[in-house]
């Protein structure tokens, strides 16, 4: 019967289940309407239990003797599960595969990066102090760039490679855009030389090439040098045959600490 | 001072469980009282694996098996509940289990006698739409509905013979109740 209050449901259950004769008036009174679907209820119940009990169930009633069974095992096979576990896994796989292959990478938005450089950060709020007097003013510091400004172009370290060449083009090479005008005085023997230097400043490099090739290199100040050819050194500057010896490697520091590399000279 | 000490000894809780002592025997080795706890309890596995195969030959069969389950396995009951209860969810198992291998194996025989030459075993006093109905029902109903109207358990057992609690099994019973009234009503019509 469709239609029927749970509550009046799970009564007409239990009236069912235990139908004593003041329980049936009580229902039959209450809910008149329902009283051939009580007698149903009723019939079914009864038909229940005579189904589960065995004493109306046709049972025996000796007791057969126990006899130990075989029993099968309860489930499946444990390799029915493996193969379908593997099936399953190999569908997986193969789907998976294929929907990647068909699958195209999506187009990414084109979207020009722009650097944000000159975007304005938020500014802090302003500090308004309680002292009438204000802070001290902190010590800004230097920036870095400022100390580079400031020193001269042929006090910076620098690289330095000249091979074969005259020690006259040598020399303009290495004062060329430094500063340093270069006045080489008379008797100047221009020989051919090759020298490598790393990381050394220009007045440095002058200062060994001097003492390298024969020649005194004087500081007149403002930029001003003077190389003036050494005459009472006979083996110096003027001996082609000269290599350098281990003691004549310039091995000395700079002004800004940095070790200087191993130059090469030589004459040819 | 003899009928006070009588009187407080009916009060006192009765703890002794003669199930339990059977039990232990068996697993000490005394393996003859097996027959004891077979024949005390063979009714009402009988009545739980007919109700739930709703066939007498299957169920015999069936609990057989039950009995060799737990004559095998006798070390796993742990004494949580009682020896009864273990032996009832062991039935219940074993013969939904069973149901649910049979019912293929029903189907098939049913075709082949459709030619109306079946024989029933079942008594006559038993209503043929009652048991249309419990065949068209889930084991597992059918199982709840056998515990329910066989009267010999609280729901408490009955929750713990189908391994749920208490509240669990009410609902299920009565879901299982509807369902039966449904495909009773379906039969009568």
């Amino acid at each position: 019967m469709k239609g029927l209050p749970p509550e009046v449901d799970r009564l007409m259950w239990a009236v069912a289940e235990n139908p004593t004769p003041t329980a049936l008036d009580e229902f039959g009174q209450r809910y008149p309407q329902y009283r051939s679907e009580m007698l149903r209820r009723m019939e079914m119940v009864k038909g229940l239990r005579s189904e589960v009990r065995p004493q109306q169930a046709g049972h025996r009633s000796e007791i057969p003797k126990f006899q130990m069974r075989e029993v099968s095992p309860s489930g499946p096979p444990r390799g029915v599960f493996l193969v379908a576990g593997l099936s399953i896994a190999a569908i997986a796989a193969a789907s998976y595969t294929a929907f990647s292959g068909m699958r195209t990478p999506p187009a990414r938005p084109k979207v020009a990066f722009v650097p944000r450089v000159n975007e304005e950060l938020p500014k802090a709020p302003p500090i308004y102090y309680r002292n009438p007097s204000p802070p001290p003013p902190t010590p800004q510091p230097v920036e870095p760039t400022a100390v580079a400004e400031q020193t001269p172009q042929y006090l910076k370290p620098r690289s330095f490679h000249v091979r074969n060449a005259s020690l006259m083009d040598a020399l303009s090479l290495v004062t060329a855009n430094t500063g340093i005008h270069l006045e080489a005085g008379p008797g100047f023997v221009n020989q051919s030389v090759t020298v490598d230097y790393d990381n050394v400043d220009t007045v440095s490099i002058l200062r060994d090439m001097a003492k390298q090739f024969g020649f005194h290199i004087s500081d007149e100040g403002g930029g001003n040098f003077l190389a003036i050819p050494v005459p009472d050194e006979p083996n110096g500057a003027l001996n082609a045959e000269h290599v350098p010896k281990p003691s004549q490697t310039p091995d000395t520091e700079t002004r800004t600490g940095t070790r200087i590399a191993t130059p090469q000279s030589s004459f040819r | 001072m003899k009928v006070v000490s009588v009187a407080f000894e009916k009060t006192k809780p009765s703890t002794y469980d003669e199930d339990i002592v059977l039990v232990e025997r068996f697993l000490a080795g005394d393996t003859d009282v097996f027959s004891q706890l077979y024949a005390k309890y063979y009714e009402k596995v009988y009545a739980i694996a007919r109700g739930i195969l709703l066939d007498n030959d299957e169920a015999a069969d069936a609990v057989q098996e039950i009995f060799t389950l737990v004559y095998r396995h006798l070390g796993r009951f742990d004494r949580r509940s009682r020896f009864s209860t273990w032996l009832f969810r062991v039935a219940v198992n074993r013969s939904i289990q069973e149901a649910r291998k049979n019912r293929h194996k029903s189907r098939n025989v049913e075709l082949n006698e459709a030619s109306g030459q079946t024989a029933p075993d079942e008594p006559e006093a038993l209503d043929p739409k009652v048991h249309a109905a419990l065949e068209k029902m889930a084991p597992q109903d059918r199982a709840l509905l056998t515990l329910f109207y066989w009267d010999e358990l609280s729901l408490q057992e009955i929750a713990q013979s189908v391994d749920c609690n208490v509240n669990a099994a009410k609902t299920r019973l009565y879901r299982a109740r509807e369902r039966f009234r449904t495909l009773y009503e379906q039969e009568e019509a």
